[in-house]
């Protein structure tokens, strides 16, 4: 694999996870009815759509939606992916990575931190990785 | 705290369903998407979950079939299953599998589907691997 395949994959990727914004200038605040259309109607649209309206509903979550500013790489987003490597491969091999192209590639999700933040199971080690995750320009 | 869509959603899977469950949900994002077909399979018994861990199978994948028993679990055949490459499954195989009409009995079919979806969910909820008792899909008899 070459420098710059890896490079673009990593970047796909990496918009799976949590998102470290440095800046918020140019963000813009998104309505769930707008996310739906930017995440669009395929199986993990679907599932994305109906799981926040369930949560929103029964006010078991308190979410909100943003556009992030600029495209999806721009420099000030520190992106974090520590899921499953196994999916990680299935990905690659299919270069297709749901939810991540386009308009969907620059939504957040903003939850609330979880009660207990040292406890926070998925992924596993997230804080322990986040704090010892280097800022890296370009990423 | 900011997440991506696909970040929360695969947490939001894991803890409502269980991570295998999370994980074979993304895989299967990457696949071809039969959520369609499996809600008209299921009909009023569909729950989005249903996706994540039952495998709708085209009725067109499916050869040679030949009865081989009525049971009281219902009438079962032999079939050929031209399971095409995926990520899900690998390189593209024929595989010998039996079939099952889900037997309906004295029940209506909706009662029917609903005994058999529950039966499916707990197996996969309580047992993790849906292999444990070699359950591939479903597929509807057009």
């Amino acid at each position: 694999m070459s420098d710059k395949s890896k490079h673009e994959f990593l970047c796909q990727a990496l918009t799976f996870g949590h998102l470290k914004v440095v800046s918020m200038v140019g963000t813009q605040p998104l309505s769930l009815e707008e996310l739906e259309l930017a995440v669009g109607d395929q199986q993990a649209g679907r599932w994305l759509c109906q799981l926040l309206r369930a949560r929103i509903e029964t006010h078991s979550e308190r979410l909100s939606f943003l556009r992030l500013a600029g495209n999806s790489y721009d420099h000030r987003l520190h992106r974090l992916f520590f899921s499953e490597e196994k999916l990680f491969q299935y990905y690659w091999d299919a270069q297709n990575f749901p939810l991540s192209q386009g308009n969907a590639a620059r939504i957040a999700i903003v939850t609330a931190l979880p009660d207990r933040l040292l406890e926070l199971a998925e992924p596993p080690r997230f804080w322990d990785k986040l704090a010892i995750t280097p800022f890296v320009e370009g990423f | 705290m900011l997440q991506s869509p696909l970040g929360w959603l695969f947490r939001t899977v894991s803890a409502e369903l269980n991570k295998d469950a999370g994980c074979q949900f993304l895989v299967r994002c990457a696949g071809e998407d039969y959520g369609p077909n499996l809600q008209d399979a299921l009909g009023d018994e569909y729950r989005l979950e249903h996706e994540a861990f039952l495998n709708f199978i085209p009725h067109d994948q499916l050869s040679s079939p030949k009865f081989l028993d009525n049971g009281g679990n219902g009438d079962v055949w032999s079939a050929l299953w031209n399971r095409p490459e995926s990520l899900e499954w690998g390189p593209a195989k024929i595989l010998p599998v039996a079939l099952k009409k889900i037997p309906q009995g004295d029940l209506s079919r909706q009662m029917a589907l609903k005994k058999f979806v529950h039966e499916v969910h707990y197996g996969h909820t309580c047992l993790t691997l849906l292999d444990a008792i070699g359950l591939f899909g479903i597929e509807r008899h057009p």
